[in-house]
C-alpha cells in the first residue's frame, strides 16, 4: 500500500526536501503523517492533528516525513504515537516491532483502495505488458501500490522490476509520479488509486494528460497505526476519536475535505494478501530487499 | 530635374537645415552603434554570469541527487532552473551523467532521460569540459550553453548543462535600437527646426540688404535705405558697410547733380555771353557806316554837293536796314513763331522755287536739276517756313557752286517721311567747322548774318523733322532735310490752331 490517504495530503513542493518535524511539545501525541502531497493538505494535515488532539484533550504534534522508511524509523524508536503509514511497512514493522492497528479510512466500499498502471494520455500503451523496456516510476520502496503490487505482478509474469524496465526511479509520492508521466519523464507508473482519483479532482489539467492502462485488485488502504506500548486507555480513545469522527460537524468537514467516507476497524487479517505478495517478490529475485536498500535513510 | 535639387539652388535656409539634420544623423549614428555594441557586450557579460552561476548552482544542487539516484528529484531541480527565471532566461537546463546519458532534462520529451544527450539540437556536452561555453545553437532562437561539473568526493560524476536563450539579449537590443532610433528621428526634426530657424535669423538681415540693393539698383538714391540688425558677426558688419556706402552714394550723387546744375548754369552765362558778342559784332559795323557817314554830313555839309549828300543819305539809309534785318533775322531765331502746318504737296513747293530760283542772277551759267517726281507727296507743313528753309538751302549751294557748276535737288518719299537733298559741286566744308555750322552767326559768307541756317534748323526742329550734312571739301556738300508726313497728334498743327 502507497502512503496513508493523509500521508497523501499535501506535499508535492516540499518533495525534495524532508520536511522538517514541529518540536514536539512534551507530553504532547505526536501524529505521523508522510509526505506532504498538495499545498491545502498541509493546512489540513495541521487541522487534522490539532483536531485529534482537541478531542483527545492534549496537545498534538504533527510530524512529517518524505519516506516510508523515515517513518518507520521514528515508530521503531517510540518517536511517534500515531502514524498514517502504508500496508506493506505495517506488515513489516507489525512483524519487526509490533506496530498495531488503529483504524482504516473509508474512501469506496469499504477500507480498500487499488494500484494504478498509468501512462501519458496519448502514449500507445495500452497494457502493462507493453511497457517492457520503457522507463518506469515507483512511488517508495516500502509502498504497497507503487511498488508491492506492480513488482507481484512482475514476478508473476517471472521478471523482475529491474529486468523488465529499461530503467526505473522513485519518486517518493503518488503525486510526483502522475506529475513525471504527465511530462514525459517517465513512460509509465503505479500510483496509489485514492491519490490519482484526489488529484482527479483538485487538478484535472494534470491527471488529464495521464492514462489508466491497468487497474489492480482491491487492497487494504493505508490504515492508521500506533506504535507498540502505547497505553491502552490512550489507545482506546483515539480509535474512539477516528471512528466517530463523523459524528460531529467540523470532523465530518475535516473527512469530506480529506475524501474519506469515515474510519472503520481494520483486521490485522485484511493484510495477509500483502504478505502473500511480498512472500511472492522476495522469492522470486529478493528485488524487494534490494529496494529496500536502495530506499533512503 | 537634377539641376533642381542641385545643391547650388538652395537657399541658406535650406542649406544650414540640411547640415544641421546631417551632422546630428551622423552624431546620432555613431553614438547608436557605440550605444548598441556596448549594451550588447555588457548584456552578454551578464548572460556569460547568469549562466555560470547556474550552472554551478545546478552542479551544487545535483550532487546529492545523482549520489542517491533521484532522478525525479533532479528533475525538479532541473525544472525549477529553468521556471525560476521568469523571464525565460534559461532555454534548458540538464544533468548529464559521466557516460553522457541523460539524467534528468528541464524537456524530458525531446531529451528522455537514461537516452544519450546531443542529438544534434545542444551542442556535444564533451565539447566543453567545464566553465563558460560560448557555442550558439543551430535553433531559431540562438542559445548559449555553460557546463559545470557535479563534483562527489572530489569526483566528476556527472555535468550539468544549463542553456541561456539569447532571445531577451536580442529582445532588449531590439529596444535600445528602436529607441535610439526614435530618439535620432527626434534629434533630427529638431536640428532641422534649429537649423532653419538659425538660417532665418541669420538671412533676414541678408533679405534686408537685398532689398536695400534692389533699391540703389533702381535709382532711389533720394531715401537711402538702412539695414537695421543686432547681430555684431559678419553679416552685421557687412550691414553697417552697406549703410555706409548707401550715404556715401546719397552724398556722391547729390554733389554729382549740384555740380551739372553750375555747369549747365555756366554753359547757359557763356553761350549768351557768345551770343551776345556776336550780334554785338554784327551791329558794329553798320553801326559804324552810319556814324561815319553822319559825322561826313555834318562836318562837311556846307562844301557837299547835293549828290554827296544824297549818297551819304543812301549808305546811312542801307546801313540802317541792314541792321533792320540782321535784328528781324536774330528775333526770328530768338524767338521762332510755331509752325501752323496744313496739308501741301512738297514736290510742288520744290517746284515752285526751282522755278523762282531759275529767274534769278545767282543761277546764271548753273545748271539747277530737279528730280522730282509726278506724284504730289502731300505734306503736313507751315508752307512759308519750309519755302523759306528750302530757299535758303538752295541759294546757299547755288551761291557754293561756281560758274557750270551743278546744283541738283531730289525729293524721296520715305515711309512716314519726305526726304529733300540738296547736292551742290563747291568747295566743301571743312570737318571741323562742320559742327558748329547750325550755330547762330557762324558764318563762311562774306555778306551773311549768320542766322540762315540757325533758323532753317529751328523751323525743321519745329516741324519735329531733321538736318544732316555730309561734306568734303573739293567734292561738294550734300544737306538732307527729312520732314514727318503728318504732324503728331498734339503737335505743331494744333498748337498753331
Amino acid at each position: 500500500m502507497a502512503r496513508g490517504p493523509l500521508a497523501v495530503v499535501a506535499a508535492a513542493l516540499l518533495a525534495p526536501v524532508a520536511v522538517a518535524a514541529a518540536p514536539s511539545a512534551p507530553g504532547a501525541l505526536r501524529v505521523g503523517i508522510t509526505a506532504v502531497l498538495f499545498e491545502k493538505h498541509l493546512e489540513l494535515n495541521r487541522q487534522f492533528v490539532a483536531y485529534v488532539g482537541e478531542k483527545l484533550g492534549m496537545p498534538a504534534t504533527l510530524v512529517q516525513r518524505r519516506t516510508y522508511k523515515q517513518m518507520s524509523d521514528l515508530l521503531e524508536r517510540a518517536g511517534l504515537d500515531v502514524a498514517f503509514i502504508c500496508g506493506l511497512p505495517y506488515v513489516i514493522d507489525h512483524e519487526r516491532f509490533g506496530l498495531e492497528l488503529l483504524a482504516a479510512p473509508e474512501v469506496y466500499d469499504g477500507p480498500i483502495y487499488f494500484s494504478y498502471v498509468i501512462v501519458p494520455a496519448d502514449s500507445p500503451v495500452q497494457s502493462f505488458e507493453e511497457l517492457r523496456g520503457m522507463r518506469y516510476a515507483f512511488s517508495d520502496p516500502l509502498s504497497n501500490s507503487g511498488w508491492l503490487v506492480p513488482a507481484h505482478d512482475l514476478a508473476r509474469m517471472g521478471t523482475t522490476p529491474e529486468a523488465f524496465f529499461k530503467r526505473t526511479i522513485f519518486t517518493y509520492s503518488h503525486s510526483a509520479s502522475v506529475e513525471a508521466v504527465a511530462v514525459k519523464f517517465v513512460d509509465g507508473a503505479s500510483v496509489d488509486s485514492y491519490v490519482y482519483d484526489y488529484l482527479a479532482r483538485i487538478r484535472p489539467a494534470l491527471v488529464a494528460r495521464t492514462r489508466i492502462v491497468r487497474r489492480s485488485a482491491p487492497h487494504p488502504i493505508t490504515p492508521v497505526v500506533v506504535r507498540a506500548g502505547l497505553p491502552p486507555e490512550l489507545k482506546d480513545r483515539l480509535r474512539r476519536t477516528f471512528l466517530e469522527m463523523g459524528e460531529d460537524p467540523r470532523g465530518r468537514a475535516l473527512l469530506t475535505s480529506l475524501g474519506f467516507k469515515r474510519f472503520v476497524p481494520i483486521p490485522d487479517r485484511s493484510f495477509d494478501g500483502i504478505r502473500e505478495m511480498r512472500r511472492v517478490v522476495s522469492e522470486r529475485s529478493g528485488v524487494a530487499a534490494s529496494a529496500a536498500r536502495r530506499s533512503r535513510p | 530635374m537634377i539641376e533642381r535639387f542641385a545643391l547650388h539652388r538652395w537657399t541658406l535656409g535650406a542649406k544650414l537645415a540640411a547640415t544641421f539634420a546631417t551632422v546630428i544623423s551622423l552624431v546620432v549614428l555613431v553614438v547608436s552603434l557605440w550605444v548598441v555594441a556596448r549594451s550588447r557586450s555588457a548584456l552578454e557579460h551578464e548572460l556569460g554570469d547568469r549562466g555560470a552561476d547556474a550552472a554551478r548552482n545546478l552542479s551544487r544542487l545535483s550532487a546529492e541527487l545523482v549520489l542517491e539516484e533521484d532522478l525525479w528529484g533532479l528533475y525538479k531541480v532541473v525544472r525549477d532552473v529553468v521556471g525560476a527565471d521568469g523571464d525565460g532566461l534559461v532555454a534548458y537546463a540538464a544533468v548529464i551523467d559521466a557516460g553522457g546519458t541523460v539524467l534528468a532534462h528541464s524537456d524530458p520529451a525531446r531529451h528522455p532521460m537514461g537516452e544519450p544527450f546531443g542529438d544534434g539540437t545542444d551542442a556535444p556536452a564533451d565539447a566543453h569540459p567545464a566553465g563558460l561555453d560560448p557555442s550558439t545553437g543551430s535553433g531559431a532562437v540562438a542559445v548559449r550553453h555553460f557546463t559545470a561539473p557535479v563534483i562527489v568526493d572530489n569526483q566528476q560524476v556527472a555535468t550539468a548543462r544549463v542553456g541561456i536563450s539569447l532571445r531577451k539579449l536580442e529582445a532588449t537590443i531590439g529596444r535600445i535600437s528602436w529607441e535610439i532610433c526614435a530618439l535620432g528621428v527626434l534629434l533630427q526634426w529638431l536640428g532641422i527646426g534649429l537649423g532653419y530657424m538659425i538660417a532665418r535669423r541669420m538671412t533676414r538681415p541678408l533679405t534686408d540688404l537685398r532689398w536695400a540693393v534692389d533699391r540703389i539698383a533702381s535709382g532711389r538714391l533720394e531715401d537711402p535705405p538702412t539695414v537695421t540688425t543686432k547681430e555684431k558677426d559678419e553679416i552685421g558688419a557687412l550691414a553697417d558697410q552697406f549703410n555706409l556706402m548707401a550715404r556715401h552714394l546719397r552724398d556722391s550723387q547729390r554733389h554729382t547733380a549740384e555740380a551739372h546744375e553750375q555747369l549747365v548754369r555756366s554753359e547757359r552765362l557763356a553761350s549768351i555771353g557768345e551770343c551776345a558778342g556776336a550780334l554785338a559784332h554784327e551791329i558794329r559795323n553798320p553801326l559804324g557806316a552810319v556814324v561815319a557817314a553822319a559825322r561826313m554830313l555834318s562836318s562837311h555839309a556846307p562844301q557837299a554837293t547835293t549828290y554827296d549828300r544824297e549818297r551819304l543819305a543812301e549808305v546811312i539809309a542801307d546801313e540802317a536796314r541792314r541792321l533792320n534785318r540782321i535784328l528781324s533775322e536774330f528775333l526770328m531765331y530768338a524767338r521762332p513763331r510755331p509752325p501752323s502746318r496744313q496739308p501741301h504737296s512738297m514736290n510742288a513747293l520744290v517746284a515752285e522755287i526751282l522755278e523762282l530760283l531759275r529767274l534769278d542772277d545767282l543761277a546764271r551759267g548753273k545748271t539747277l536739276d530737279g528730280r522730282i517726281g509726278p506724284e504730289s507727296v502731300p505734306c503736313d507743313m507751315d508752307r512759308d517756313q519750309v519755302k523759306q528753309v528750302l530757299w535758303n538751302l538752295l541759294r546757299n549751294a547755288l551761291e557754293a557752286t561756281p560758274e557750270g557748276g551743278r546744283v541738283v535737288v531730289e525729293t524721296v518719299q520715305r515711309g512716314e517721311s519726305v526726304l529733300v537733298q540738296i547736292s551742290d559741286e563747291g568747295a566743301g566744308i571743312p570737318a571741323e567747322r562742320q559742327g558748329r555750322l547750325f550755330e547762330p552767326f557762324h558764318t563762311t559768307k562774306e555778306a551773311g548774318s549768320g542766322l540762315g541756317l540757325a533758323i532753317a534748323h529751328g523751323i525743321v526742329s519745329a516741324h519735329g523733322g531733321s538736318i544732316g550734312l555730309s561734306s568734303r571739301p573739293g567734292e561738294g556738300t550734300r544737306i538732307s532735310v527729312t520732314l514727318p508726313l503728318r504732324a503728331p497728334a498734339t503737335g505743331g498743327r494744333n498748337e498753331a490752331a
